[in-house]
């Protein structure tokens, strides 16, 4: 640190005092400190992934020399070793999260590679799904035992594989609920890491890979009429960016909201399909019996994900001022009663198209308000795309098409330009 | 309970379940070994686009279809009960499919693979086994594969799985062609 050497000096100036400069020097002593436990739990982490990893291909070889008896000694062997460090660890290294984390993530691969290898040497059948459920069975106690984030990740990811290839690939088993119960079982560890609020890679891993997961899952609800999952996805959506400003991201990289960033870019995704003719003319020709409609997957799991999103809207609107609810906050409440209004006439098209126009303008002039180049860019990018989109459903000849492409490119290139320009003046 | 007790006590607990469960799969694969009784089942040929899908052999089998007059209660990728026994030529066939567990030990527990409704009271059910892996050490499974895909698609070559059967557990121990181990048929590299 070029500013530890320049100490004495400003000291002798008479710039700090001494006891300021023991204050630089500690705090630098102690920052220091946090980067190398940062890179003891990397190395601790890749070391035990490189070995487990290394080990099953080892033994995967399926060695047709040896007896079924040492390649099963050979399989326990891991497993063995793998608790041992696991014990050791929960004994005397608690405190350690590098020893945590690298104990942990060697017994999560070792049980992998025991029930592989076993099924492998004694040809015991079983699909790829029935082994991720009880692999995952078998170390979930690690996230608490070891309080393991890295094992917790890999649950959510190890569950939400488990829970497309049981109920979307696989036509040959039936559908389950194991989804929920390993979520359930992962968020208390998941809150109590948000309460530390230990900043780290692990809260924002969850985040994101959280806010995936949930998106991933809705779709196994589509049992009769596919359009009506629409209602689940927009009140989920609008959850995950309500979560997104409700935890306390403040000093942090933007980068590490990973709801608002997931649940920004997919509403819009969602806007914009729902601004095309398609979509509405598949809805009109939808038939429902109205009075089985309470028997639905679909209605069921879109009542509930809209009852609360309404949950964290008043939860957000009481804690913070109404000023501050976003556009994304209660998009679901107009994509609601336009969907239902989808079901009888057109218009429901040209709301949504009036939808994105306006949550366009809307974050225009909010990056106007903060005088933010990149949210204004980000309003433009919006609108621009509702322009793109309606070239695929017009008919509009291609000069007219280039035309509009022109307008839109000065668009971009105006607005930027006023804005640097309104800078410059406001600094001179 | 002390957070410390209670925590170790789940260490301990995880620690023996993470034993047991490979122990209780080595467990019920070796009783069915002894007692269980042994199947041949015939396979057919493999798509020969389906590509080699690691240290295994990929299994399709033949005769997994079974008609019966029923065509209401069974859905697909439902767990049925198949009973099995031998035809005429020795080899495994389906008997039954039920729900309810058979008094006849000779039957595995698999899943509904398709249903054909044929007329208002009949249907055929296609099943699912679930052995359909045979693992080979590395170096020779890509030729036993290959070896297996010349062999089924030889319309005079007996190709089959060895299958010991008992109380709905099913053992796959040999794929064998024209009567040796495939295992045997591989070069040694």
């Amino acid at each position: 640190m070029n500013i530890l050497k320049d100490l004495p000096e400003l000291i002798k100036a008479d710039v700090i005092s001494s006891e300021t400069a023991d204050k630089i020097r500690s705090y630098y002593k102690s920052k220091e400190q946090q980067s190398s436990n940062k890179l003891l739990i990397s190395f601790g982490i890749l070391g035990s992934l490189l070995i487990g990893l290394g080990i099953i291909l080892i033994i995967a070889h399926n060695w047709d020399d040896l007896s079924n008896t040492i390649k099963t000694i050979c399989a326990f062997f891991p497993l063995l070793i793998g608790q041992i460090v696991a014990t050791y660890v929960f004994i005397k290294q608690r405190e350690s999260i590098a020893w945590r984390e690298a104990a942990a993530v060697f017994l999560f691969i070792a049980v992998a590679v025991c029930i592989s290898l076993i099924s492998q040497i004694y040809n015991i059948p079983g699909s790829i799904a029935s082994f991720m459920l009880t692999w995952l069975l078998l170390t979930i106690p690690l996230v608490y035992i070891l309080r393991s984030s890295l094992v917790s990740l890999f649950v959510i990811v190890g569950i939400s594989y488990y829970h497309i290839y049981n109920n979307y690939w696989s036509h040959v088993t039936p559908p389950d609920y194991w989804y929920f119960a390993f979520i359930l079982l992962v968020i208390p560890h998941y809150v109590q890491l948000l309460k530390e609020n230990k900043w780290n890679g692990f809260i924002a891993f969850h985040h994101w890979l959280l806010s995936i997961s949930i998106l991933v899952v809705i779709p196994v609800f589509i049992k009769t009429n596919e359009q009506l999952i629409v209602i689940a996805y927009a009140s989920t959506l609008a959850s995950l960016y309500i979560v997104g400003s409700l935890i306390n991201f403040e000093n942090k990289k933007w980068i590490s909201n990973g709801y608002k960033i997931v649940a920004a870019i997919l509403s819009m995704s969602l806007c914009y399909m729902l601004s095309f003719k398609s979509f509405w003319y598949d809805i009109t020709k939808a038939t429902y019996e109205f009075h089985e409609l309470q028997d639905y997957s679909e209605v069921i799991i879109g009542t509930v994900s809209t009852l609360i999103a309404i949950i964290l809207l008043i939860i957000k609107v009481r804690n913070k001022s109404i000023r501050e609810i976003q556009a994304l906050d209660v998009l679901f409440l107009f994509i609601l009663p336009i969907y239902f209004i989808g079901h009888f006439t057109t218009l429901a098209q040209v709301l949504m198209n009036l939808i994105i126009f306006a949550i366009g303008l809307y974050t225009i002039w909010q990056g106007h308000q903060k005088n933010h180049l990149g949210i204004i860019n980000y309003g433009l990018l919006i609108i621009s795309i509702l322009i793109i989109c309606r070239f695929f459903d017009s008919n509009l000849n291609f000069i007219v098409r280039g035309l509009l492409f022109v307008l839109v490119g000065i668009g971009f290139l105006a607005t930027n330009l006023f804005i640097i320009k309104k800078r410059k003046s406001n600094e001179s | 309970m002390n957070r410390k007790i209670l925590l170790s006590l789940f260490l301990v607990l995880m620690l023996i379940a993470q034993w047991l469960i490979p122990y209780k799969m080595i467990w019920t694969n070796d009783r069915t070994v002894k007692e269980g009784k042994v199947f041949k089942f015939k396979t057919m040929p493999i798509d020969p686009s389906d590509a080699f899908r690691g240290k295994f052999i990929h299994l399709n089998y033949d005769n997994t279809l079974f008609c019966l007059a029923d065509n209401k209660s069974y859905k697909q990728a439902q767990e049925v009960f198949v009973s099995i026994d031998n035809d005429s030529l020795g080899y495994a066939k389906i008997t039954a499919i039920s729900h309810i567990k058979p008094s006849n030990p000779n039957y595995i527990v698999a899943n509904i693979n398709y249903i054909q409704q044929l007329e208002e009271d009949s249907s055929c059910i296609d099943i699912n086994f679930p052995f359909d892996r045979y693992y080979m050490e590395e170096s020779k499974s890509k030729d036993a594969e290959d070896l297996y895909r010349k062999s089924i698609r030889h319309f005079t070559k007996n190709v089959y799985s060895v299958v010991y059967i008992k109380d709905g557990n099913a053992v796959l121990t040999d794929v064998k062609i024209d009567d040796k181990s495939i295992k045997d048929l591989i070069p040694k590299k």
